[in-house]
């Protein structure tokens, strides 16, 4: 765990009271966490909770209605959209690669946009995060002769290459066929392992508990659990355990042990 | 036949004025839509797309003709006179740029909201978003529409020589006028007309099918794609 000077875990990112409201319906409400440096926060729930909403509000995608996130303790709707998108980075379910653009441009793009990095160095990084991906060898592909797997990776290390503060990551195996989400899994524990503060949703119950030091559930907008992967699993209150087990069912995984899970 | 071949140099004389109008006209209708259109998507500012809706709601739904005699023959009602090529070159390119606005608009907005959030969330502006990210992909499916567009443009231009522009079809008249040779006459003027468009489209053509494979990618142009690693190495 990274610790501050004086021994304390350095918060990057500080979520309070978070609301967001769409006309009179809130979509959002009362929303607080913190995410340590380098830690990684799993998002569990129910479809229509307001997942995707509170990871589109971390990145101003869309504008919150009350509360305030600060980012290494600055109010993030203090600095210009497009700097704050750079240090605070989402990757959709849809991968939306740029569909004119190779592999390696989709990735340079926003290191020289964004970043002002010279083509020689934002194209060193972007190869070097396709190594990490496992892409080497396709940079001058086109996305759309990718498998999903494949693009899903292009567009995390798009994400990653700018090696935001936090990663925001939106049910990125969702649209991906099932023998394809393990590719993809195996990258996200690698940048959890590797030290980059990631906000995992997911729907995936067994990878959202064995990638996180934190695991929130979310149901109807508000967070109604939150805590160590385990804890949380293990939580007593009805309307967890009964979205835990229909979300578990079939994997072959005793609910209270996931984490010796399938994987 | 012999009415043809007399007048063949006249009916030239009225080709090449066609050409130079409908050339101009284009380029004002290309370039003043494609600002509008740009405009129109990128800025969410009401007044500022009100205009444009206005703009396009008014030359789009009168008659190219009325709008040609209101630049000549209507404006100098208020004191404003047009020489009938300046006339001309505004009602055709600005008759014209409110079709492309519409054109390029459409495409723009068609490349869809997944790829601007993409491009948002990796730090880019909106500038950059529109510019780097949807012109590109929005192009490809503009070229037959803008195609069609400079098609009706050549075809209009018939129409000029209602405020005295010698132009191909008024010349054929007043070659008809002489000879009375009126089936061969027009016959001509038909041809030149078909010739014209028929490039025009054959080019339009030829561009989509070089957009399509550009945008198939690597596995056409690995060689340059090479080539380029190369330069970056």
């Amino acid at each position: 765990m990274p610790e501050t000077g004086n021994g304390r875990t350095e918060v990057v990112l500080d979520v309070q009271g978070l609301g967001m409201s769409v006309g009179a319906t809130a979509i959002l409400s009362e929303v607080s966490f913190q995410l340590a440096r380098g830690h990684t926060l799993s998002v569990v729930g129910p479809s229509g909770s307001g997942k995707s909403s509170l990871l589109r509000c971390l990145n101003r995608l869309e504008q919150i209605s009350a509360g305030s996130v600060l980012l290494n303790g600055v109010r993030t709707d203090a600095v210009p959209a497009p700097t704050l998108r750079s240090r605070i980075g989402l990757v959709s379910q849809k991968f939306a690669l740029f569909g004119h653009l190779d592999v390696l441009a989709n990735v340079t793009l926003g290191l020289r946009r964004a970043r002002r990095m010279s083509k020689h160095d934002a194209i060193e990084q972007a190869r070097s995060w396709l190594d990490k991906v496992g892409l080497t060898g396709l940079e001058r592909r086109r996305p759309h002769e990718l498998s999903g797997g494949q693009q899903q990776r292009v567009a995390i290390a798009r994400a990653a290459a700018l090696e935001p503060e936090v990663l925001l990551l939106d049910e990125v195996t969702s649209a991906l066929d099932p023998e394809l989400v393990e590719e993809v899994e195996t990258v996200i524990l690698g940048l959890a392992r590797g030290g980059t503060s990631l906000i995992v949703v997911t729907h995936e119950i067994l990878f959202a508990a064995k990638v996180a030091d934190v695991m929130l559930m979310m149901e109807s907008g508000q967070v109604v659990e939150t805590g160590h992967p385990h804890d949380v699993l293990a939580s007593s209150r009805p309307r967890s355990r009964q979205f835990f087990a229909r979300h578990l069912r079939g994997s072959g995984d005793p609910i209270g042990d996931p984490l010796s899970g399938a994987h | 036949m012999n009415a043809i071949g007399e007048n063949l140099p006249f009916l030239l004389d009225g080709f090449v004025l066609t050409l130079g109008y409908a050339g101009g006209a284009l380029v004002i209708a290309m370039f003043l839509g494609g600002v509008l259109g740009t405009v129109d998507y990128a800025v969410h500012y009401r007044p500022v797309r009100w205009a444009i809706r206005a703009f396009v709601g008014l030359f789009r739904n009168t008659p190219f003709i009325v709008q040609l005699y209101i630049w000549f023959f209507g404006l100098p009602y208020v004191g404003v006179q047009f020489s009938p090529a300046a006339a001309s070159l505004l009602s055709l390119g600005l008759y014209g740029s409110s079709y492309v606005t519409e054109i390029v608009r459409a495409a723009l907005v068609g490349v869809g909201t997944e790829q601007e959030e993409a491009a948002l969330s990796v730090g880019l502006d909106h500038r950059d978003v529109t510019m780097r990210i949807v012109w590109p992909q929005a192009f490809p499916a503009m070229v037959p529409a803008l195609t069609n567009e400079a098609v009706a443009l050549v075809k209009n231009t018939s129409l000029l020589g209602f405020i005295t522009v010698t132009e191909l079809t008024l010349r054929t008249q007043q070659a008809i006028s002489s000879t009375f040779a009126s089936l061969p006459l027009y016959l001509t003027a038909g041809v030149m007309y078909l010739v014209v468009n028929v490039v025009l489209t054959m080019l339009a053509r030829r561009m989509e099918t070089v957009l399509a494979r550009r945008r198939r990618g690597s596995a056409l142009n690995t060689g340059r794609g090479s080539r380029t690693e190369a330069a970056h190495a």
